[in-house]
């Protein structure tokens, strides 16, 4: 409106896990950076819970999960947007149970001294809501936008359902996007734009590994020119933090047992108790090698102090780390991927922490090849990536975002296969690598390999199948070097064609210069021109798909 | 480094020089895959697809785009700048148009931050002194000083607001009422001016015929909101203008009041009044210190004067005493000599034994204590004028027995010269018993054996004593060695044979007697404060039992009364008492028979045992 010149955007960038939530926003600095909760907390409980008249989220209703587990609702965002018969409700622990409304699934609890029912997304709305008063209390103004992040296998009607409670709690939904592109996202953000131009495109290849509290998520995404693309998804619901919760809390069940002859096993209470503590043992065995697990009255009024040392602790988790691997070298296999393609490991979710689940996964990728990374707080990153967005589309209007997230726009062919050009020493140089979203433009500078030379020779080649490391022009290219060598399967397989300059200026070694374009159009038309930059003498082809 | 990647050969020998390119076939059938919708090549590329177009025309539109936004600051600059507007006088700021010289005219409030500052820019540099002054321009800066002025005020937010809400520009009559038109067209614009006022952003606008009753009714609240809020700050900035005029004619009378001659003639005749008032006052005050001054300096001097009297008589009486002396020691020697004249009574060819000499000199002294000047000078004067010795010996019998007959002198001690006593030369026989009889009376059992250590005792004891005082002598003696004490003429007679050498003291003794001292002295330093307990524990121990005790180097008795009335005193006049007189005065005439020194040990003493017993309980 009028005077937009001081009208204030505050944008959020919002994560709603299973366990937790965070809410991101960018700083002054132009730095993401997540906002704590009137309780301090930057990790938001993702609970609901309901005592007396007072309805709680948040770190608050944690507080009472002990006393309230009964009227306290966890783990309810996997629910939304799904049928009753849909739901797996025995990941409930302890807190309240699903029943059916209709088909719908709801919670039955005690509020205002009588039984009520809440649907799943009502009670998402109510969570919301406070997340968003909590994000107002800390901005001191009103939020009005919101990037929403989701998992990957969110499927549309949940994205819907998720959006639709969102808005109902009173936010304006610029966009929702998935968690690991979240997450890649605020890696990229801290690379300059100058970085992009031309043929510096710092394409890579990323393996995101999101170990959450109650799920694992493998995505292999492909980064071109700043465009991201998601190759291959996995998720598996059963293996997150939680699981290795669940090793902790049987290893000190048991303890417990031994020393007092007492079996929980059957005691709902002690059992939250313990989860609790475990919780903070885990964390505490990321960083150092013993850590101790203290639960005051565990059960029959005895108190429980054991402790557990870290080699214990993966011992006890081999078999877990073992199917995460498993997970990630399936996920490569049937998308034809290779964990030589894999540039960048990238580390998300909390239980992504544990040191030796990092170990593990630098001895499964070439570390010559693959980055280990995590750059950044791996509860925070996808909430950060979600902000970053936020800032970029906070001042387009509602018509121009949703007519740029349109299938038509995003839907578009990718490069099948790397296209590039065999040099004087019969190497293949990719121009351009495989699964890069079209249209495609690329430029190269090639020379001249000895003094006057009057006649350039520009063959033109499909790369392999595998899909290799685009080469680049940066100064880094040693390294290249030698993981070109290291992928024997990289190789030159089909000649498009051959393009020949003649009559140049006589120069010197290194000193003529030509520059080789390609362009790959959304009709996979090929346009390849190759052109010396004194003379201006040129030579300019178009490659049908049908030829 | 690319170009070692990228370094391109000629075309093999097979290649047909005719052609400049062979094509032999497409790249495979690409895969249909979902970009992520996130980041800006992401909105680079929505951008070219949603328009259609390619790369090359995308980058073309967004050049022409960059190129649009530079031409619009272009124009801006090239806004006329009207000879009037060049001429401006730059005192004359508050009158002046500052969007005009920043040739921001046509955007007035609506202007951006940025477009003010590129604008201000542009105008500095085209006319900045420096530049005109190359040009060959005359040193005008006048310009200048306005763009300054003009930038100083719109880059201040709160500046240029005051300058909007006056910006005369503007056209800000409400439209008439009778106005015909359409409603929305006339009053759009102006409640669109009125917004730019509002703190509260975004402002609702007027809206059209189809905006629902609800915004409209919000619409106008709003604007009501608006007008309230400006008449508060009215009001406040009415009160600012009363302020200030209050405070502006506050200073134009302080102003007059400080420059006025008559108001600063007065206050200089007060000041003066004041200050001879105060010089009186301050005269008075020392007037009279200065007499207190001149009182007791009189009373000085009077008092040096009197001591210095007293002084000189003291002097004299000591002269007189010293003359007295001398002559009493004058008359004594020419007593002696008259002695050794007559021979010691022995007649003149026959020398007299040495021990008669000795015994007649000592006796003589112990009469010339007795003896006044007078006397003496009478005996002197007697036995001057006889030359015979029968007579100067009865001249000095006479004198002897009147001493005797007076009381003075015990009869015993003159032998010598006693009245029946007969002469020497006449009576040898007599004699010789007289000295046989001495003899047999040193030889009695009476005078005990001298022990070595009461000898070295006395010596050191008449070293420490000056002549005459004999009783200390003999009490020290006494104390020290533990044997009962001796008479004077005991210590005397000693004393001279110790001085004489007569008595040698055996070479064995003196060993032991250093031998004794020695090790008495290293038990002292070795053991002092044990020693000094020791004894003190005694002491205390016994004026514990007795009440009041004599103890070992106190031989002053202390009856319990005594001890009493000493306490008693004590108490009435304490260390901090201070009345007429001395207080150790009052504290004797308290005490019975006991002199104010006495009463001074006495209470160091106990003062002593008190301490003693302190240490010894802590330890």
């Amino acid at each position: 409106m009028p005077s937009a010149t001081d009208s204030k955007k505050s944008i959020i960038g919002l994560r709603i896990g299973q366990s937790y939530s965070s809410i991101a926003i960018i700083n002054k600095d132009g730095r993401a950076d997540c906002i704590a909760n009137e309780d301090g907390e930057r990790q938001i409980p993702t609970l609901v819970a309901f005592a007396g008249e007072e309805e709680l989220a948040g770190t608050q209703a944690k507080a009472l999960l002990l006393s309230n587990s009964k009227n306290t609702i966890s783990q309810f965002r996997n629910f939304i947007g799904k049928s009753f018969a849909e739901c797996n409700s025995s990941v409930i622990k302890g807190t309240a149970q699903l029943v059916d409304k209709d088909g719908i699934p709801a919670y039955s609890v005690e509020f205002m001294n009588q039984e009520s029912i809440f649907t799943v997304q009502e009670i998402t709305t109510k969570y919301i809501t406070s997340l968003r008063e909590s994000a107002e209390n800390f901005l001191g103004q009103p939020v009005t936008g919101v990037v929403l992040a989701i998992p990957t296998y969110f499927t549309d009607s949940q994205r819907l359902a998720l959006k639709d409670a969102t808005e109902k709690a009173g936010l304006r939904v610029l966009q929702l996007i998935n968690e690991p592109t979240a997450a890649i996202l605020t890696y990229e953000s801290g690379i300059k734009s100058e970085e992009y131009n031309n043929n510096l495109h710092n394409d890579r290849t990323a393996l995101i590994l999101d170990l959450g509290s109650d799920s694992l998520d493998v995505t292999v995404m492909s980064i071109r020119s700043g465009m991201f693309t998601i190759l291959a998804t996995t998720h598996d619901p059963d293996l997150g933090g939680a699981a290795f919760d669940d090793l902790l809390v049987n290893h000190f069940v048991n303890e417990f047992k031994r020393k007092t002859q007492i079996d929980i096993l059957q005691n709902k209470r002690a059992l939250v108790k313990l989860r609790n503590a475990v919780e903070i043992t885990k964390k505490t065995l990321s960083s150092s090698s013993t850590s101790p697990c203290s639960v005051e009255s565990l059960a029959d009024g005895i108190d429980f102090h054991g402790s557990i040392n870290r080699t214990r602790f993966e011992i006890m988790s081999n078999k877990l780390f073992t199917r995460i691997l498993d997970v990630i070298s399936n996920t490569l296999k049937e998308n034809n991927l290779d964990t030589q393609l894999i540039d960048e490991v990238i580390l998300v979710g909390g239980a992504s922490r544990i040191p030796k689940l990092q170990s593990k996964l630098r001895d499964t990728f070439n570390n010559t090849i693959t980055v280990i990374r995590q750059d950044f707080e791996p509860d925070e990153v996808v909430a950060y990536g979600c902000a970053f967005q936020g800032d970029l589309i906070g001042d387009l209007d509602d018509q121009m975002i949703s007519d740029s997230i349109d299938s038509s726009v995003t839907l578009v062919p990718h490069l099948s296969k790397p296209i590039g050009i065999l040099n004087a020493e019969n190497n293949f140089v990719v121009i351009i690598p495989g699964n890069t979203p079209l249209p495609a433009r690329r430029i190269f500078q090639s020379s001249n390999m000895f003094d006057d030379q009057k006649k350039f020779y520009v063959p033109i080649w499909e790369g392999d199948i595998i899909v290799p490391k685009p080469s680049s022009q940066t100064d880094n290219n040693l390294e290249n070097d030698s993981t070109l060598q290291e992928r024997p399967n990289l190789s030159p397989v089909k000649l498009l064609a051959e393009l020949v300059l003649t009559d140049l200026p006589e120069k010197k070694i290194n000193e003529l210069k030509v520059d080789i374009t390609i362009e790959i159009d959304i009709n996979q038309k090929c346009i390849i021109l190759a052109k010396e930059l004194t003379s201006n003498k040129s030579v300019e082809i178009e490659i049908q798909i049908t030829q | 480094m690319s170009q070692s990647h990228l370094v391109l050969g000629v075309p093999p020998s097979s290649w047909d020089e005719s052609l400049s390119f062979k094509i032999h076939c497409g790249i495979s059938e690409g895969v249909i895959r979902n970009i992520e919708p996130v980041g800006r090549y992401f909105l680079a590329h929505a951008r070219r697809k949603l328009n259609n177009h390619s790369f090359s025309e995308d980058e073309h539109i967004q050049a022409e785009a960059n190129a649009k936004k530079l031409e619009v600051i272009h124009d801006e600059d090239s806004e006329d700048e009207t000879p009037e507007l060049l001429s401006r006088d730059p005192k004359d700021w508050k009158e002046q148009d500052h969007y005009a010289i920043l040739g921001l005219s046509k955007y007035r409030w609506e202007a951006t931050d940025e477009q003010i500052k590129q604008a201000h820019r542009k105008k500095v540099l085209k006319h900045h002194p420096d530049k005109k002054a190359s040009s060959g321009n005359t040193n005008d800066d006048g310009f200048f000083k306005c763009i300054q002025k003009a930038y100083e005020i719109l880059s201040d937010p709160v500046k240029r607001r005051q300058f909007d809400s006056v910006d005369e520009a503007i056209d800000d009559t409400p439209p008439s009422a009778k106005a015909k038109g359409d409603f929305f067209e006339i009053y759009s614009p102006v409640f669109e001016r009125e917004a730019r006022f509002s703190n509260k952003t975004p402002v609702p606008m007027l809206g059209d015929i189809n905006t629902i009753k609800s915004e409209v009714e919000a619409f106008y609240d709003f604007c009501r909101d608006d007008k309230r809020y400006i008449e508060r700050k009215n009001k406040a900035e009415r009160a600012r203008y009363k302020k200030e005029d209050n405070i502006r004619l506050r200073k134009i009378i302080d102003q007059a009041l400080s420059l006025d001659p008559r108001i600063q003639k007065f206050k200089q005749e007060e000041k003066a009044a004041k200050e001879a008032k105060k010089k009186e006052k301050e005269d008075a005050i020392k007037n009279a210190k200065e007499a207190a001054q001149r009182a007791a300096e009189e009373e000085r001097l009077k008092k040096e004067q009197a001591e210095a009297e007293a002084k000189l008589k003291q002097q004299e009486e000591k002269k007189e005493k010293a003359n007295k002396k001398k002559m009493i020691r004058n008359e004594r020697k020419s007593i002696k000599t008259h002695l050794k004249t007559h021979n010691y009574f022995y007649p003149p060819n026959e020398p007299p034994p040495l021990d008669v000499i000795e015994m007649q000199l000592s006796e003589l002294d112990f009469l010339f204590e007795k003896l006044s000047l007078e006397d003496l000078q009478n005996v002197r004067k007697q036995l001057d004028s006889t030359q015979d010795r029968h007579d100067a010996n009865q001249i000095l019998v006479k004198e002897a027995s009147r001493l005797v007959s007076s009381g003075v002198l015990p009869m015993d001690s003159v032998k010598y010269f006693k009245s029946d006593s007969i002469d020497v030369t006449e009576n040898r026989e007599q004699k010789t018993t007289d000295i046989e009889e001495h003899k047999v009376i040193e030889e009695t059992p009476k005078e005990r054996p001298w022990e070595v250590e009461e000898i070295s005792l006395l010596i050191k004891a008449a070293n420490k004593f000056p002549g005459g005082s004999l009783n200390r002598i003999s009490e020290y003696v006494a104390d020290h060695s533990g044997l009962p004490s001796r008479t004077n003429e005991e210590l005397i007679k000693k004393s001279k044979e110790v001085q004489k050498g007569t008595i040698a003291l055996d070479e064995n003794d003196v060993r032991k007697l250093q031998h004794q001292k020695k090790h008495a002295d290293t038990r002292i330093t070795e053991h002092p404060s044990m020693r000094e307990a020791t004894i003190d524990y005694d002491a205390i121990a016994a004026s514990t039992v007795n009440g009041s005790s004599t103890s070992a180097n106190n031989t002053n008795t202390w009856a319990p009364a005594q001890q009493a009335q000493l306490e008693r005193a004590l108490q009435a006049y304490p260390p901090s008492w201070k009345g007429e007189g001395d207080r150790w005065d009052k504290i004797a005439e308290a005490v019975e028979n006991k002199t104010k020194k006495e009463c001074k040990l006495r209470v160091k003493y106990l003062a002593e045992q008190v301490k003693a017993k302190k240490a010894a309980q802590s330890t």
